[in-house]
């Protein structure tokens, strides 16, 4: 009899295996994830001039991927594993807790050990010790976040890139002062890299991070610089007769694409780096400007107003194929691709309406508007696709403000005076 | 058939010919000397036999002797010369009879011994018919004895063959009762198991019917559970596909879970499994009967296939 059950069971164990229950979940809740980044702890004696804890958690929850649960909520401040309750992070509602502590050195040097747990697992996830210092202490907090979000998401993290923008700044009447600035990715930590009473405009970022392109009326008229950051040397590489513009450097570093108008409208041009052979490649009446290379180098996104109002055309370099990319809205311009390639944000302005940020998916073709209608423009995609930046309008001064793809997370910058424009996200930098 | 169950009756044939022809060779030999002794038996028989037997009767001379007594006291003298002559007379004639007698027991010894010798002769004639009697009569029986052996042989062997024959049939007789018997058996506890099946099938079908409705119950409580504790995450998008297997504790407690099938999406796959340990415990599975829940809950596969999102 006993035999007859095991064998039953045995059957049934097998006929059980072989034919799974499979449930579908097709909805979930589209949330961030939420983290609890609990601040470090400090054996030091004088008080630390950053909050590492809350940089790492602000930087997460821009992301739009995670949400940083407010310190009110949590029961306890535990510093390493040992500490950890897992059960009550689980009633906080953490999936993931980051712990860590920074223990001084010799010569104001500082040693942050961090932990992240999985809350719901009740495990490690990753742990790391940072060597950093009092003043790199919010450099050493932007590396752990990235650490956590690859960690995480399996997307590297973009919270130790850069972004340069231009301020400009009305002194009085007919004496202005342009600053092309250099910030941490959130704002913070601003310095000017080139100051000017002539307008700066449309910077932009060379593939290796090391230099800047931008347009400067400084001798008069528009020309073409490339400016590098650790030295700040300086080089004028194009100024032609008219417009010079738009500067977006090839996926390879070796070519530049710009939009001049030496030949009697704005066209889009290829400039040779290294030869300083200069390819026209758009030939028609109408303006062609704000070129952007697609990811892969083969093709040049520009606005035309050929169709007779600004949307976003495609060239394919090799065949010259011409393709219209946007078809909603009047007005979509300053077109900027994601590092994969299928979304395309751009300043978008729907029927009746002001200026947006909006992102279209090239595969769907589904535009998303992100932004409240405004004076939105210039978007900039951070490397990894999470965030876009944009310069809008606060107050009647022009402020940077940020949006996650989804639109689900949107903050500003803060803004030190003076109008913000063009901001420019820089590629990985490490 | 052996060539071996010949030897018994070849040799008996052979020794039963050799006991035949030892007897008639016996026969042979031994008849040429008494066919030439017959001879004196045909002298024997002109001797009479009649004067014999009167010779030899004895009470007789008895009974004369006393009359002669009484006669010769009556006339003693008148006999004495006659007696003398008588005595003379008598004892030549005792003389004569002696010789006679002599002769007569002569004869008598003779035909004694002749009669011995026939009857010697009748006796070994007789004796030889009886042995050649009793040789017939042996060879007979020999005969008769093998051809009762070989009767009896074959009759053994044909009771032994009908016996065969007889337990080959009684044997095939019974297996196929046996196989008759067995077949009605097997048929009955086919017939029985049939509708035991038929029974288990419909008690089956029956439990089938519950155990989907409620497994149905399950899978839309866990569906209904894991919705509920699924961040999408902002990399899912639509078209991705990530299967999570989940394994049961009989409390409903998850037990493991692991990514089965991954959407190629890190952030996707590590949501779905946090999505699972979110849930924790899918405590209706407490309620199902163990048997069910060891057969179709304890393994799950929980395939996450974001829908309708935005891209």
């Amino acid at each position: 009899m006993r035999r007859l059950l095991a064998t039953i069971c045995l059957l049934m164990m097998t006929v059980g295996a072989r034919a799974e229950l499979v449930v579908e979940v097709t909805q979930g809740v589209e949330a961030p994830t939420p983290v609890a980044v609990v601040p470090f702890g400090w054996s030091g004696g004088q008080a630390l001039p950053e909050d590492v804890a809350e940089i790492i958690g602000q930087d997460l929850s821009r992301s739009g991927f995670f949400k940083a649960l407010p310190r009110t909520s949590m029961l306890s401040f535990p510093t390493r594993q040992s500490e950890v309750f897992f059960r009550d992070w689980r009633v906080t509602g953490a999936d993931y807790l980051l712990v860590g502590r920074m223990i001084p050195g010799e010569g104001g040097r500082i040693s942050i050990e961090f932990e992240l747990h999985n809350v719901l697992k009740e495990q490690r996830v990753i742990g790391q010790r940072v060597e950093s210092d009092l003043s790199h202490l919010r450099d050493a907090a932007h590396y752990i976040a990235d650490q956590v979000f690859e960690a995480l998401t399996g997307l590297k993290g973009a919270f130790s890139t850069r972004i340069v923008y231009v301020t400009a700044e009305q002194l009085g009447n007919q004496n202005a002062r342009y600053r092309l600035q250099l910030s941490d990715w959130d704002g913070a930590r601003p310095r000017t890299i080139l100051e000017s009473r002539e307008p700066i405009m449309s910077p932009t970022w060379s593939r290796d991070g090391r230099k800047l392109a931008y347009v400067s009326f400084e001798s008069g008229r528009p020309a073409i610089y490339v400016q590098y950051l650790s030295t700040g040397k300086r080089e004028r590489i194009q100024s032609f007769q008219g417009l010079n513009g738009a500067p977006a450097w090839s996926p390879d570093g070796n070519s530049m694409a710009l939009v001049l108008s030496k030949d009697g409208n704005p066209e889009i041009y290829v400039l040779d780096l290294v030869s300083r052979q200069l390819q026209r490649i758009t030939r028609h009446y109408s303006i062609d400007t704000e070129p952007t290379w697609s990811p892969d180098g083969k093709s040049i996104l520009f606005t035309s107003d050929r169709g007779g109002q600004p949307q976003i055309y495609k060239l394919d370099l090799a065949t010259r194929n011409l393709e219209r990319l946007t078809y909603e809205g009047n007005y979509n311009a300053r077109g900027r691709l994601t590092q994969d390639g299928r979304f395309l944000a751009m300043v978008h302005r729907p029927q009746g309406a002001d200026f947006t940020i909006a992102v279209q998916d090239l595969k769907t073709g589904r535009l998303d508007i992100l932004t409240q209608a405004g004076l939105e423009e210039s978007p900039s995609i951070a490397p990894n696709g999470s965030i876009i930046i944009y310069a809008s309008q606060e107050g009647g001064h022009g402020v940077l403000a940020a949006v996650s793809l989804d639109g689900q997370v949107r903050f500003r910058m803060p803004n030190r005076g003076g109008d913000v424009r063009e901001p420019a996200w820089s590629p990985y930098l490490n | 058939m052996d060539i071996r169950s010949y030897g018994l009756p070849t040799l008996f044939a052979t020794l039963l010919h050799v006991v035949v022809l030892g007897a008639l060779l016996n026969h042979w030999i031994g008849d040429s000397e008494p066919e030439r002794r017959s001879v004196p038996h045909i002298q024997a028989r002109m001797i009479d036999l009649e004067a014999f037997s009167h010779q030899v009767a004895p009470p007789a001379p008895d009974q004369q002797a006393a009359e002669q007594k009484a006669a010769e006291q009556k006339a003693a003298e008148r006999k004495a010369a006659e007696q003398k002559a008588a005595q003379q007379k008598e004892a030549r004639e005792k003389a004569q009879r002696e010789a006679e007698a002599k002769k007569q027991q002569e004869i008598q010894k003779k035909k004694a011994a002749e009669e011995a010798q026939k009857q010697k002769q009748i006796a070994e004639q007789k004796s030889k018919a009886e042995a050649e009697a009793k040789r017939k009569q042996a060879e007979l029986e020999a005969k008769k004895k093998a051809e009762a052996l070989a009767k009896r042989k074959a009759e053994e062997e044909a009771k032994r063959l009908a016996q065969a024959k007889r337990e080959a049939q009684e044997k095939a007789k019974a297996q196929a009762a046996a196989e008759a018997k067995a077949r009605a058996e097997a048929e009955a506890a086919a017939a029985a198991k049939a509708k035991a099946e038929q029974a288990r099938q419909a008690a089956q079908q029956a439990a089938q019917q519950r155990a989907e409705s409620v497994v149905g119950d399950i899978q839309g409580y866990i569906q209904a559970l894991i919705q509920r504790n699924w961040l999408v995450p902002k990399t899912a998008r639509n078209g991705m596909e990530a299967v999570v297997a989940i394994r049961l504790l009989g409390n409903g407690e998850v037990d493991q879970a692991s990514i089965y099938k991954s959407s190629g999406d890190a952030a996707f796959d590590q949501s779905a499994l946090q999505a699972v340990y979110r849930t924790e415990r899918f405590e209706r599975v407490a309620e199902v009967d163990p048997i069910l829940f060891e057969r179709r809950l304890r393994a799950i596969h929980i395939v996450f296939r974001p829908e309708g999102l935005r891209w």
